[in-house]
């Protein structure tokens, strides 16, 4: 009886066509097998981040623009924004999750366009340099790190066609680093990100 | 793998017993013999191997792998010649002919939109994805299906069966076509086809039926079977897709000779 049911349910699906559009920018979250928090590691242009921050999970949501790259200045920022929550409490909806961002800065350093991103390919950033900074917020509030140890490295950087035509650069990597807050030491571990950037996330004032 | 040895234990016991049975009846009694034609179809439930060049698209709190949001569907038809002797006592029927079976296969999007994107290349520096509307896959089969049928009641105008049967095919013949978003991408038509493997050369399955058939005196018996269900016993896989069981209808008509 299962398998006719589960036949019917498949000539049902056949006899529906969707005509929506559909677009790179929409995230895809696959959890990762070992760490099922967090999403798999992945170089598709997902648009997904994630790392555990001490214990609670700091993850990208379906809301949220997971990443913007902003060059202003003399200076590139990665602002990281999602989501943080406990692992015991793994319902996304729960009213417990709070807001939360991370932003990487680096001084001078600067992008013309989102396409000099490629230079980052196989590059590690070591976030205890002078040039380095990094910023939380959880929900509206504002902490300055101090930044201990840690690395942001950048695996592959690449551009995306399809069809033949340019749509994006895909950056994805890992990242793990120690800071302190408010004289508290925090770790970020088992960072992973996989994301595209275009016209709708780069900024350049 | 019980399951397998339980539908062939089953199909053994039902062959010694038809053939005991037949052995045991009386000489003076003489044996119904039928040629016939059959046509049929079957839907099959189907599963997309976890395909790492294509990109996945599940909702953001969904889970499962990146072929999770593909719609696939295998579906079969066969037209094929058929014998049946019967025991004497018009219970069993040992049926065997040959069969060919066209079956199609294709892959595509199941929400979201009518693409998905399938990794065409990729290098150090870039990566390349195709819109892929769908994928079509056909294969043909010629095969010799066996069969047991048990009619419990007596010779009537709508007379019950059940039917246990198996079938060997060999592939003779198959094709795969590509149908892109954009159509200029075609130049890539072999380059897409060349990431999937080919179908299954040969394949085993078992199935189940029960049918009425409808009996004139001197006329041709006309035979619906509802085939519920089917189940591969071999590996069996379309190039696109791997097929478990099915369900299906089967006609035949038969000519008493």
């Amino acid at each position: 009886m299962k398998k006719i049911f589960h036949v019917l349910i498949i000539i049902t699906i056949f006899s529906l066509s969707c005509e929506e559009e559909y677009d790179l920018e929409k995230s895809v979250l696959i959890y990762d097998k070992d760490y099922n928090d967090l999403p798999a590691y992945s170089e598709w242009g997902y648009n997904t981040f994630g790392a555990y921050y001490d214990r609670k999970v700091f993850i990208s949501n379906n809301y949220e623009i997971p990443l913007k790259v902003i060059s202003y200045d003399n200076s590139t920022t990665f602002i990281f924004k999602g989501e943080i929550n406990n692992p015991a409490d793994n319902s996304y909806n729960s009213y417990y999750n709070e807001e939360m961002s991370m932003k990487l800065s680096i001084e001078n350093f600067k992008l013309e366009t989102y396409n000099d991103l490629l230079l980052f390919n196989d590059t590690t950033i070591d976030l205890s340099h002078p040039d380095c900074s990094i910023v939380i917020t959880i929900d509206n509030d504002i902490f300055e790190t101090v930044i201990i140890s840690g690395e942001f490295e950048f695996k592959k950087v690449q551009n995306l066609t399809v069809d033949n035509e340019p749509v994006e650069i895909i950056m994805s990597g890992l990242f793990d680093y120690q800071f302190l807050l408010n004289e508290e030491p925090i770790s970020v571990s088992n960072g992973r990100f996989d994301i595209g950037i275009g016209d709708e996330n780069f900024y350049k004032y | 793998m019980f399951k397998t040895l339980k539908f062939i234990t089953i199909f053994l016991c039902f062959s010694l017993w038809g053939i005991g049975i037949y052995g045991q009846e009386k000489a003076e009694k003489k044996r119904k013999k039928f040629i016939g034609f059959e046509s049929g179809f079957e839907f099959m439930t189907s599963d997309v191997p976890d395909y790492t060049f294509i990109r996945g698209d599940i909702d953001y709190f969904g889970s499962g792998s990146a072929t999770d949001y593909l719609d696939c569907l295998n579906r079969e038809w066969y037209v094929g010649l058929k014998t049946e002797i019967r025991t004497k006592n018009d219970k069993f029927g040992l049926l065997t002919g040959f069969r060919y079976t066209r079956s199609n296969s294709y892959l595509s999007k199941s929400a979201d939109s009518d693409y998905f994107y399938l990794l065409n290349t990729q290098d150090a520096q870039a990566t390349e994805f195709l819109r892929i509307k769908l994928i079509d896959q056909y294969s043909d089969y010629i095969g010799i299906p066996v069969e047991i049928r048990y009619m419990p009641f007596r010779p009537r105008l709508f007379r019950l069966y059940v039917e246990i049967g198996a079938e060997f095919s060999y592939l003779i013949n198959s094709d795969i076509n590509v149908d892109f978003y954009n159509e200029a991408m075609e130049i890539y038509q072999d380059d897409v086809i060349n990431k999937f493997t080919e179908p299954s050369t040969t394949y085993t399955s078992v199935y189940f039926a029960i049918g009425w058939n409808l009996n004139w005196k001197y006329k041709p018996v006309i035979n619906l079977e509802a085939i519920i269900p089917s189940a591969f016993i071999s590996d069996y896989s379309t190039g696109l897709i791997n097929s478990i069981d099915g369900i299906g209808l089967q006609l035949n008509v038969q000519i008493p000779f």
